[in-house]
């Protein structure tokens, strides 16, 4: 293990979960962090737990988070000597890794060249193409109105209009009937203008029964890429992942080498290194798979990856970034057990997933087990405020057990003594997800929360205890309506005494 | 003493005769024995005729949040009076959802909406949502301009009633 380059500081351009994920990862290679925070987020748990916090700018995302200036002056007013991202804001802008990499720091992510080619999707898809990843039938070229009209006339129907700049899932919309394209081209363009600061737009035949499984990728800068396997997405609402497992019940071993060798052959063709996922859609049936885009940066998801693997991505792309060499080989590596991943987010599942924003009033997360059987990654503390400017991702709970079944009875305990209370959460409709037979099968799509969940509200019976608990809850008991106060000392909150993982505000 | 709730869409209430460690609850004409056992940190035990329950719980203002086996509850203190009115004003008055901007208005004044019909279009997190009318009527009142940014609850359309 050659270390070519030493980090000691690192800056951590995000906040939120992976910005907390980052500074534990800082932590135990013995590398100083230092946050960057938004005014509304100076009193953020991720500001709180790194080493150093540095003040970036107002609320707006354009000027604190996705400002490049300012988080670049941030780095060399704290002597940093490396940066990693994260995931959203700047991770996947290759002209931010350029500016970083000039300004003599280390960029902890890919080289900018394989990002600027996996960030264009037409550029991208015409690469796969090349090399002989599979696509689907799709058009790119000139967007404007009647163009698309033709494209989508030879495509068919179902049919998706995605940014060319895309990603995550924004700016992209489905035209089921001809009479909805006019519709959805002006509704994805204004959409991705404004999520990307780009209007173009691509057109992709829609699957409608598809399975979206990923294959996580690492590679150092020594010519060593490995994949890590894959992880099964096809939970999503609004197009966005809520729960995530590995392996995939839908894959077997052989479907699996394939998928995980297109997916290398995929990083491959771009130059990759660092981590990265190579996203899939996968028809359940024929188990036929085509590239949907490659993330060239860590994704939200990666724990259950972590979990089954062993491997510590986050710890390995600081290490690759600094020049170390992969200590393992791909014959080394397997899938151990089953994890599951819930995303707890501050929305509102009975209003179309409308993000919600309030004061962590209390806090009560699972216990976190020996042996890292259930873990935590959460952004948020007691007592903190959930904004609307950010993502409103709250905390992640991942689940590792022997095989499917008692990972999911596991994750449906953990989800059972889960509560964040001051704000509406998706908490009890994962409970209800969980508990759904298709879930407990294996047997989904990616349209599946969108078809079986549609009308979903919340227990509509409200039991007596809880009105008997609100009654006493408003005769004022002591302890009762208090919440407790702020972090001033550091480690009021400190997580870092457990060295297997994670635990913030649980008791 | 009578306290009363607007959960979900629905109106509760229960009444209270205080005692001195014991009080009596009174929830859809059931009649509870309660005893308060212990709270901390937002964590309370007490005993529903004799039966021991857990709920972890939080209060901001009217807000209440009960967490009890499993699930999560939310519940709004209302007065008597404002009950009716408000679950009338819900239905004439759109409000947003969340906070945002507003991208597009899409009705004016004195217009006839049909139900469903978009009448303002709100772009928040990087969403476009569709502010789309509950019922047939005529719009009473357009409270917002394009471009403006809104807060959550903030009026954006009120409507007429039903004709």
């Amino acid at each position: 293990m050659v270390r070519t380059k030493s980090i000691s500081k690192l800056l951590i351009a995000n906040r939120g979960e992976i910005a907390v994920r980052i500074a534990r990862a800082c932590r135990e290679l013995g590398i100083r962090s230092v946050a960057v925070y938004s005014q509304p987020d100076a009193e953020a748990l991720h500001a709180r737990l790194a080493d150093e916090a540095i003040e970036i700018g107002p609320a707006e995302s354009s000027q604190s988070y996705l400002n490049i200036e300012r988080v670049l002056a941030a780095a060399k007013s704290s002597a940093a000597d490396a940066l990693h991202a994260g995931y959203g804001f700047l991770a996947e802008n290759a002209d931010f890794a350029e500016a970083v990499i000039a300004a003599g720091l280390i960029w902890v992510g890919p080289p900018p060249a394989a990002m600027r080619a996996m960030g264009d999707k037409a550029g991208a898809r015409a690469l796969m193409e090349k090399v002989g990843v599979p696509v689907l039938p799709g058009y790119q070229g000139k967007d404007d109105p009647e163009s698309l009209k033709k494209a989508a006339r030879q495509i068919g129907y179902p049919l998706l209009v995605k940014a060319s700049a895309g990603g995550g899932g924004m700016g992209q919309r489905v035209a089921n009937r001809a009479d909805e394209l006019d519709e959805v081209i002006v509704a994805a363009r204004r959409e991705s203008q404004h999520a990307f600061g780009d209007g173009r737009l691509i057109l992709e035949k829609y699957l409608p029964q598809a399975r979206h499984v990923e294959i996580q990728v690492l590679g150092d800068q020594h010519g060593n890429l490995l994949h890590l396997f894959e992880r099964e997405c096809s939970l999503q609402r609004r197009r966005q992942k809520i729960v995530e497992e590995s392996p995939s019940p839908l894959l077997d071993d052989v479907s699996r080498a394939r998928i995980a060798s297109a997916a290398l052959t995929a990083a491959k063709a771009v130059g990759y290194a660092n981590a990265g996922t190579v996203e899939f859609l996968v028809d359940p049936q024929s188990k036929k798979f085509y590239f949907l885009e490659m993330n060239t940066r860590i994704q939200v998801e990666h724990p259950v990856t972590e979990l089954v693997t062993g491997i510590d991505l986050v710890q390995w792309q600081v290490r690759v970034a600094a020049g170390d060499k992969l200590s393992f080989k791909q014959a080394e590596l397997s899938q151990k057990g089953h994890a599951i991943e819930c995303r707890i987010y501050a929305e509102d599942p009975a209003v179309s997933f409308l993000p919600q924003a309030g004061r962590v009033l209390r806090l009560r997360l699972p216990a976190m087990e020996r042996e890292a059987k259930t873990r935590i990654d959460s952004g948020v503390a007691e007592g903190d405020m959930v904004s609307s400017h950010y993502d409103p991702l709250l905390a992640k709970v991942i689940v590792h057990a022997k095989d499917r079944s008692s990972a999911l009875q596991r994750m449906r305990e953990a989800m059972h003594n889960t509560a964040i209370l001051g704000m509406t959460t998706n908490i009890d409709f994962l409970q209800d997800l969980l508990a759904h037979k298709d879930v407990e099968a294996g047997v989904f799509d990616t349209r599946f929360v969108e078809r079986e969940f549609a009308d979903w509200q919340s227990q509509q019976e409200l039991p007596h205890e809880a009105l008997i608990a609100a009654l006493l809850t408003e005769l004022g008991l002591p302890g009762v309506n208090r919440v407790s106060a702020k972090a001033d000392g550091e480690d009021v909150y400190s997580p870092w005494d457990t060295p297997t993982g994670f635990r913030i505000g649980g008791r | 003493m009578k306290f009363n709730y607007r959960y979900q869409q629905n109106l509760v209430s229960v009444e209270l005769l205080a005692g001195r460690s014991e009080h009596q609850a009174i929830v859809a004409g059931r009649n509870y024995s309660v005893r308060s056992l212990n709270s901390n940190d937002g964590s309370i035990i007490f005993e529903i005729d004799g039966r021991k329950v857990a709920a972890l719980v939080a209060k901001d203002g009217r807000k209440l949040w009960i967490h009890l086996d499993g699930k999560s509850y939310s519940l709004e203190r209302v007065s008597r009076q404002s009950q009716s009115d408000s679950l009338t004003e819900s239905e004439r008055v759109l409000r947003a959802p969340m906070p945002g901007q507003v991208r597009q208005v899409l009705v004016k004044q004195g217009q006839e909406v049909k139900t469903g019909e978009v009448l303002v279009l709100l772009e928040a997190m990087k969403m476009e949502m569709r502010i789309q009318s509950p019922h047939a009527a005529k719009v009473a009142r357009v409270s917002v301009s394009e471009g403006q940014n809104v807060e959550k609850e903030q009026i954006l359309v009120e409507l007429e009633g039903e004709d």
